[in-house]
């Protein structure tokens, strides 16, 4: 079953059954883009936003002029968004023609990787013990692995890591950690559109030196965007189920955004919200642990004891220092930083501790 | 201008109070009694603009357990009103010296390097006669000790393993900063180098966990020396030649 149904196929331009290198040298083209190398910068690619529309496996298909451009400026927009908000992305700039984007080349993952705020498409489907439309108490996070000729299935955790999908040093709490630091940015950033984010597909992929990195397109494409007053219908759903014109649909998502991100100017180096994002309540958990170089006599002291009572197989106990933090912030890259300024002003020595942020919730309202 | 001398205006040390402080007396006594000279109390919470250099000739940051030894011993501290004041002082160049507690607050604030964790013996350590060799003769705290002489403070402390990573140490050696050191060598309570006191580069800025305070007077009925005495008569001639130098 396909998540948000067809559009996650629709975008992925390589039926790939491995982790694909897109840094080939030759273009490849899918439903709804080309991605061609660019001479002279072996690490850069061309994206190429085509007008065609395709659904339910290209078995519907139609030319929409205007809407290769339409994606490409939506994308953009994204990206650049998701850049200031701190979130590493493939985005390098604009292409020559309004239809392209010049993008970083990534080693993609093999999977897709779907958050869900509220109940459409596969998921009431698939599990009727959610009513279609419902808002979800937290967020979902699913993946799906690509591949056109299993039809994407969706790919348990452990599966994954069964499997071997990922690269070395890619863990899916990695994955999951950024998808909703993704939704937080896109949560708040829609919500000042006036638009439900319902659900939508992000694809990652590792760039030259290693770093993870957010990709692919960021259109109505492969989202499910409803007018959070009238419930109108913003994505691909409109050309999907025939409830009018996908442009004026499209066109619609791009303005409001336009509106709202032009509003308060996005400054890439600051990190600053890029909207009023109003501030929302995060539950950390933060490790604090002495260096392994560090005598600890308390931890010395724990293991003697329990070895002298009872339980002689115990090798080795570290005792550490557990903080929960409940603070507000814009976002969970600010409540991060946040987290990470304690640690290193005072919740640690950094001369002899280490910490770790172990988690970071966020609390619903 | 005319000399000052310290009839005229006596020096003027201050004495760090945190809450949990409590070896500020002994310093006052201390100070009092060898510097013949006014100690007063700096409360933690005061945000006083004028800068401390102006008020006080040293600032001494007593023994105890500020903030209940809250999060890591001295952590509260350094992040209090008064020690931010402190820290300019020190960079200013005057003396600042952090006893027990205080030399704790004092790596806290990365005025010393390296840091002070647990015992490595597990114990509260409390002993009236601690051995130490005085590795450096150097003003402002320890000019009136001969090279390499021998000392005795009591000690009184749970967390005074001196740890820093190796190049620290090596650099500590390298320039001259371990000022006391404990004759027993790491075996007294798993100090890095058996390091008792270091103090900074520019030498200004001492800590050291055991006590002069305690020993300033020599007393046989208690087998006390009174050796602690020349850390106090360091520091007066080290302020007046500061006051001095001022007002030439």
């Amino acid at each position: 079953m396909n998540p948000t149904a067809t559009p996650q196929k629709d975008t992925n331009p390589m039926p790939t059954a491995t982790i694909t290198t897109l840094s080939t040298p030759t273009s490849r083209e899918g439903k709804t883009k080309i991605l061609s190398p660019i001479a002279g910068q072996a690490n850069q690619l061309l994206a190429t936003f085509k007008n065609r529309a395709t659904a339910f496996n290209a078995q519907k298909s139609e030319e929409i002029a205007g809407k290769g451009t339409l994606n490409a400026n939506i994308t953009a927009q994204l990206f650049t968004y998701l850049e200031a908000q701190g979130l590493a992305t493939c985005y390098i700039g604009k292409g020559a023609e309004p239809n392209q984007l010049v993008y970083e080349a990534l080693t993609m993952l093999p999977i897709e990787i779907v958050v869900r705020n509220i109940a459409l498409g596969s998921l009431p489907k698939r599990i009727p013990l959610f009513k279609e439309g419902e808002k979800l108490k937290q967020p979902i996070v699913e993946f799906f692995y690509k591949s056109d000729e299993l039809n994407d299935p969706a790919m348990p955790d452990d599966a994954i890591n069964a499997l071997g999908l990922l690269p070395a040093g890619v863990t899916i709490d990695q994955i999951k950690h950024i998808a909703l630091a993704v939704n937080d940015s896109f949560l708040a950033l829609f919500s000042a559109c006036n638009i439900d984010c319902a659900d939508y597909k992000l694809e990652m992929g590792l760039n030259a030196n290693g770093q993870l990195k957010i990709a692919d397109e960021m259109s109505p494409d492969n989202f499910r965007l409803r007018d959070a007053s009238t419930g109108q219908v913003l994505d691909k759903d409109v050309f999907r189920l025939d409830l009018g014109d996908i442009n004026t649909a499209y066109s619609t998502v791009e303005n409001r955004l336009t509106q709202v991100l032009s509003a308060s100017p996005i400054d890439l180096k600051t990190q600053a919200a890029t909207v009023e994002s109003p501030l929302v309540t995060y539950f950390a958990t933060v490790q604090v642990q002495y260096k392994a170089n560090v005598l600890h006599p308390e931890s010395r002291a724990i293991t003697e004891a329990l070895q002298t009572h009872g339980f002689p197989t115990v090798q080795r106990v570290k005792a550490g220092k557990r903080f929960e933090i409940q603070l507000q912030a814009t976002n969970r890259v600010q409540a991060e930083a946040y987290c990470q300024q304690m640690c290193d002003s005072l919740l640690a020595n950094l001369v002899i501790e280490t910490y770790c942020l172990e988690s970071l919730e966020l609390l619903q309202a | 201008m005319m000399m000052m001398t310290i009839n005229e205006k006596p020096l003027t040390i201050g004495i760090a109070r945190f809450l949990g402080s409590n070896c500020d007396e002994d310093c006052a006594e201390a100070v009092r009694n060898v510097m013949n000279a006014t100690a007063v109390f700096l409360w933690q919470d005061e945000e006083n603009p004028q800068p401390l250099e102006t008020l006080v000739d040293a600032v001494i940051i007593p023994g105890g357990f500020s903030y209940g030894d809250y999060l890591r011993c001295g952590a509260m501290a350094n992040r209090s009103p008064l020690m931010g004041r402190i820290k300019a002082f020190a960079n200013n160049g005057f003396p600042v010296l952090g006893i027990c507690n205080g030399f704790q607050v004092l790596t806290e604030s990365g005025l010393l390097p390296g840091a002070l964790v647990a015992n490595n013996n597990q114990q509260f350590l409390c002993e009236q006669h601690t051995q130490l060799r005085v590795e450096l003769v150097k003003a402002p705290f320890t000019s009136a000790y001969q090279p390499n002489q021998l000392v005795d403070f009591p000690i009184a402390h749970g967390e005074g393993c001196y740890t820093a990573d190796e190049e620290t140490l090596a650099q500590l050696e390298a320039n001259g900063q371990v000022v006391f050191r404990y004759e027993a060598g790491a075996t007294v309570n798993g100090s890095a180098n058996g390091i008792a006191g270091i103090c900074n580069e520019a030498g200004n800025v001492l800590g050291l966990m055991p006590h002069p305070e305690r020993n300033w007077w020599a007393n046989q009925a208690v087998q006390r020396t009174g050796l602690g005495r020349l850390v106090f008569e360091s520091l007066n001639q080290a302020c007046l030649a500061q006051k001095q130098a001022v007002a030439v």
